[in-house]
């Protein structure tokens, strides 16, 4: 290829934003899909495979860009991971969902003798004949009790109940919950959403209830008459309400479940849902919070002049440390809660659907979240002022500040994009995994994103960088991992073997790009001999001094 | 051994190309032994190429050279040690940390098996510390030694290498008048002992007092050879610049106008112990003289906010500024110059346009921060063509420039926001002569339309030709200040060597 014919290309790539940089990792990652078509084809071209493909992309693209902005200004981070962990927990702890009992109070005292419960204080709800259930003090299991009358204690309005049964020597304090009798059930046979038979409970209870659809009842079994204690716990069952009415005086449910055990000899314990805040308000705190930590990063990059590795390596630590802390080494999750908003991170956008409905294929949401986020990203970098203080601060960060440009507010920002892209990305991957173990969740994903940003053409030394290209570097690695899941090669086991092969494509791709790298330096340099040599009588433009 | 008529050194149509630019085309030297032979030239004549392709540091990629009438080449620096030639360089190379001895014998230490031999080494190195006639302790550390006695460090261990040639290049650069003058002696006393020394200096004075012969270069080819009693300023100074020096400097003197900047009781980090008071009126040039090392640069970095100052005042167009950073002397309508050109002045891997655009674009952006790509272009397109930057396109990335070039897109950097008060380091350091000649003329032309430009200088030609007013610095403080009238020569040095004589208006 000629000097023109290569200047010509290279401007018709650069115009639609593939520099010279990524064309060899473009070209890797079709030769791979190519190679996978005729390899693995329907294995690989599978609507599942691709689909999922493209939310692996996009999941680790968006850590991708945002580490791509640090490594910009010739930093670096390696607290991605941790912090994905920590924002997925967070996430988890601020949507976290409870089911409060309606009617409940707090044992003052329990004086067994008189078989009296003492409240703490005036709780209305309670009346003679209804069923409780007494949760006694530290080591006293639970039981159901019924009231035989309540009195006024005091002038402070709180009342004692009298029930039925005898305590348990280790009832001391504890708490109250008024339980509801079930006046009828029936079962009927329908069909779910999906077309299949379930069987719905509808369940009318006993009085009047404040109770709202996705509200919770649990279900248990009182004591035999004659026994005076029941240790019913392990037939305790749980429903989520699916609908309500009322019947006369009373309340009605829908449940779209089974409980086959469930006759109307059980107690119902209605529980209200309690959700800590609203979506948008946890989204809002995270972001906040994110905000926050980029700042931090920034400043003491930029103020206390910290190496980028040591800061971000102490983030690494302390995030996951916190996260694992914060949830007590338990996994987080939304369970059966938000299923629309965990669409978010596990669904897809529907392009193609069957005729039968039995098979269909969509963007997956990562995938959008990410092309969203990338073009914005890119927009930012390549056309506005900041986008290009930024590459100039990663070139020269001495001639920027020369120039006029505020660098450390420029290079706090870009660790603000880093960190908010760790907390887009900690979101998605909740919301995708609906599992979040604290200790595990997120290990190694800075290393993948730093890897993507590199292969994409994102130079460590900084100053370089293409959105574009990183994209292309997540959808490499994704591709290589595939590729390695469905290579079986004899003797390797390709969940052992994935992160050595990985290493070693980026390894040779990077060396390969140095190598491309150097050639296009080399050409460039050549054009201003031919400038030069047509200047005839001009002066001679060169000198030693800036050669050596 | 060699007859009277062989030279030392000959060195015969040696060029060297670096690439996109044709650093030396067959250059010839001669240097005979005994004798001081003085090599000057502007910067960028090729002066270093071809001392570094003397000393082993680059090979010539034609031509030529014998030492004591054979041909040799050299492909290090050990080639051209065993040849006895040796290279000080203007940055001295000494370990700081070690003591004078074993910076002498670095590498070469007297060893018994794999030990040094620490007596034999302090003996060793007091014999030719003696020979370069200043007492220094072999047991010093350097770091400890004034910089005109580590040069005489390094001049030892030149000898203790049994150098036959000696080069030294700008060895006065950071001296005092007193150390210059041991140097002198040193240099004189080494000439009867046989040594040949290229001696390579932009002060034409010294070289006038000291060299024996005198090879003049510019832009990488001869410029004439000048015999002992031809040496005289103008004679050099015309083969330099290649013209007569009047036409050169093409200054026409004008009315300065209003006082734009000043500068009251200015204190940089540097010299906590001194302070800066002067005016720059609007329209005036201002040369700003000193040695190596007196303070200049510091004291443009502080005026420009790189540096804060630790106290004074900074009136610019007499209002009192705080500049906490460059931007904020933008803001004021200032511009600096740096004179590192590629650490703090380009960003070489970035494209002409993004040099030029990137001072302006924050005040040029679009709505939303956008960046004004038109007019990026048109203010790209007008600096490449008021400054004549000879690129061969806007999309020419900064590195693959000359010099000169990478100097005026700096240049158009600032231009293209119609500074007030433009500063200037060095401006035309390591520029070829058609490109400082332009550069000249705009300096010339922007104090016309009414720029206050204050510009520091090592060279002295630039210094005399260019400045409408001269401030001399020396450790940190001003000595003098010197109007075109006073302007020569002695009186710069006399105030930059700390003589504070000469008188101030």
């Amino acid at each position: 290829m000629s000097d023109s014919d290569f200047r010509a290309v290279s401007k018709v790539f650069s115009r639609i934003g593939i520099n010279p940089r990524i064309v060899g990792i473009l070209a890797l990652l079709i030769f791979l899909w190519f190679f996978l078509s005729i390899y693995a084809g329907d294995r690989f071209y599978g609507l599942n495979n691709v689909e999922n493909l493209l939310k692996r992309t996009g999941l680790y693209g968006i850590l991708g860009i945002g580490v791509a902005f640090v490594i910009i200004t010739s930093g670096i981070d390696l607290s991605i991971g941790s912090l994905v962990c920590l924002m997925a927990c967070l996430l988890s702890i601020f949507l976290q969902v409870d089911y409060a009992p309606t009617t409940r109070a707090p044992v003052a005292e329990v004086q067994a003798a008189d078989k009296t419960i003492v409240l703490r204080d005036s709780t209305e709800g309670f009346a003679p004949g209804d069923p409780v259930r007494f949760s006694g003090g530290n080591h006293a299991a639970s039981s159901i009790k019924t009231i035989a009358s309540l009195d006024q204690v005091g002038s402070g309005g709180a009342i004692s109940i009298v029930v039925d049964t005898e305590f348990n020597r280790d009832d001391d304090t504890g708490i109250v919950d008024r339980l509801t009798k079930i006046e009828s059930l029936t079962r009927a046979d329908v069909e779910d959403k999906d077309g299949r038979a379930v069987v719905q409970l509808t369940i009318t209870l006993v009085g009047s209830h404040a109770l709202r659809p996705r509200d919770q009842i649990d279900f248990m079994l009182p004591p035999a008459a004659d026994a005076a204690r029941s240790d019913y716990t392990d037939l305790a069952t749980q429903a989520i309400i699916t609908d309500v009415d009322t019947e006369g005086g009373n309340t009605r449910v829908t449940i779209k479940s089974d409980i086959p055990k469930l006759t109307e000899a059980w107690l119902a314990l209605p529980k209200l849902r309690r959700q800590r805040m609203s979506i948008p308000m946890a989204l809002g705190l995270l972001l906040a919070i994110a905000l926050a930590l980029g700042v931090l990063h920034g400043v003491l990059v930029t103020k206390l002049s910290l190496p980028p590795f040591v800061v971000t390596l102490c983030g690494l630590l302390i995030y996951r440390g916190v996260s694992r802390s914060i949830m007590q080494d338990q996994p987080g999750g939304f369970g059966n809660e938000y299923e629309s908003f965990q669409q978010l991170g596990a669904g897809k956008l529907v392009l193609w659907e069957s005729a039968s409905g039995t098979s269909s294929f969509g963007l997956p949401y990562p995938f959008l979240v990410m092309v969203i986020f990338g073009l914005t990203a890119a927009v930012f970098l390549n056309r506005t002022v900041w986008g290009r203080y930024l590459l100039a601060i990663g070139r020269n960060e001495e001639a920027a500040r020369y120039s006029g440009i505020n660098t450390s507010r420029m290079i706090i920002m870009a660790y603000v994009i880093g960190v908010l892209a760790s907390t887009i990305g900690g979101v998605l991957f909740a919301l995708y995994a609906n599992s979040v173990p604290p200790s595990s969740f997120g290990a190694w994903y800075e290393l993948y994103a730093i890897a993507a940003a590199v292969l994409g053409g994102c130079s460590l030394r900084g100053g370089e960088g293409s959105i574009f290209g990183v994209i292309v570097g997540a959808a490499l690695m994704q591709t290589l991992y595939n590729l390695i899941q469905m290579l079986s090669i004899p003797g390797f086991n390709a969940d052992q073997i994935e992160q050595a092969v990985i290493g070693a494509v980026i390894l040779a791709g990077v060396s390969a790009d140095e190598i491309v790298r150097r050639i296009v330096a080399a050409r460039r340099a050549r054009p201003i001999d031919r400038s030069r040599s047509g200047d005839g009588g001009g002066s001679p433009s060169g000198d030693a001094s800036s050669a050596d | 051994m060699s007859s009277e008529t062989t030279p030392l050194l000959e060195v015969r149509n040696v060029s060297k190309r670096f690439p996109g630019v044709q650093a030396l085309s067959r250059v010839a030297l001669r240097l005979n032994r005994g004798e001081v032979l003085a090599v000057i030239g502007e910067n960028g004549a090729g002066k270093s190429t071809l001392m570094k392709i003397l000393a082993g540091v680059q090979e010539p990629d034609e031509g030529e050279i014998r030492v004591g009438g054979k041909a040799v080449q050299f492909r290090s620096v050990n080639d051209a040690l065993s040849a006895g030639v040796v290279l000080i360089h203007q940055e001295l190379n000494l370990a700081d940390n070690l003591d004078v001895a074993a910076n002498i014998y670095l590498g070469r230490e007297p060893r018994f098996f794999g030990l040094i031999r620490k007596r034999r080494l302090h003996e060793d190195a007091s014999t030719y510390l003696e020979l370069t006639g200043l007492g220094v302790d072999p047991r010093a550390l350097v770091n400890t030694l004034p910089i005109g006695k580590q040069q005489m460090v390094e001049i030892a261990k030149a000898l203790s290498a049994n150098a036959q040639i000696l080069i030294m290049d700008e060895p006065t650069s950071s001296l005092s008048l007193h150390e210059s003058e041991a140097l002198f002696d040193v240099i004189r006393e080494l000439r009867t002992r046989g040594v040949g020394i290229i001696y390579i200096s932009h002060r034409l004075g010294e070289v006038k007092d000291l060299a024996d012969r005198v090879t003049v270069m510019r832009d990488g080819e001869n410029a004439g050879d000048l015999r002992r009693d031809e040496i005289t300023h103008d004679n050099m100074v015309v083969r330099m610049v290649g013209r007569e020096v009047s036409q050169f400097y093409a200054r026409e003197p004008h009315e300065p106008g209003d006082v734009v900047l000043e500068v009251r009781g200015l204190v940089t980090p540097a010299w906590p112990q001194r302070t800066l008071d002067f005016r720059l009126r609007a329209g005036e040039i201002v040369g700003v003289a000193g040695l190596v090392g007196a303070g200049r640069t510091e004291m443009l970095q502080a005026l420009f906010g790189v540096d804060e100052p630790l106290a004074g005042d900074i009136l610019v167009g007499g209002r009192r500024m705080k500049f906490e950073a460059p931007k904020d002397a933008i803001a004021a309508g200032m511009a600096l110059v740096p004179e590192d050109r590629k650490r703090h002045g380009l960003i070489t891997e970035m494209t002409v346009r993004e040099n030029v655009s990137l001072a302006g674009l924050m005040a040029n952006r679009r709505p939303a921060g956008f960046i004004n790509s038109a007019r990026e272009t048109e203010a790209t397109s007008e600096m490449v063509q008021q400054l004549r930057i000879r690129t061969p396109g806007h999309e020419q990335v900064c590195q693959y420039l000359s010099g000169g070039n990478q100097q005026k897109v700096v240049i158009g950097k600032w231009l293209s926001l119609r500074p007030r008060i433009l500063l200037m380091d060095e401006p035309t350091r390591g520029i070829d002569i058609g490109a400082k000649e332009e550069i000249y003329k705009l300096m010339e032309s922007l104090a016309r339309d009414g720029v206050a430009i204050l510009f520091v200088s090592s060279e002295m030609e630039e210094v005399l030709g260019m400045s409408d007013r001269t401030i001399v610095m020396h450790e940190g403080a001003i000595t003098g200040e010197l109007k075109r009238e006073q302007l020569s020569e002695e009186a710069i040095m006399q105030l930059a060597t700390g003589n504070v004589t000469a008188q101030v208006d």
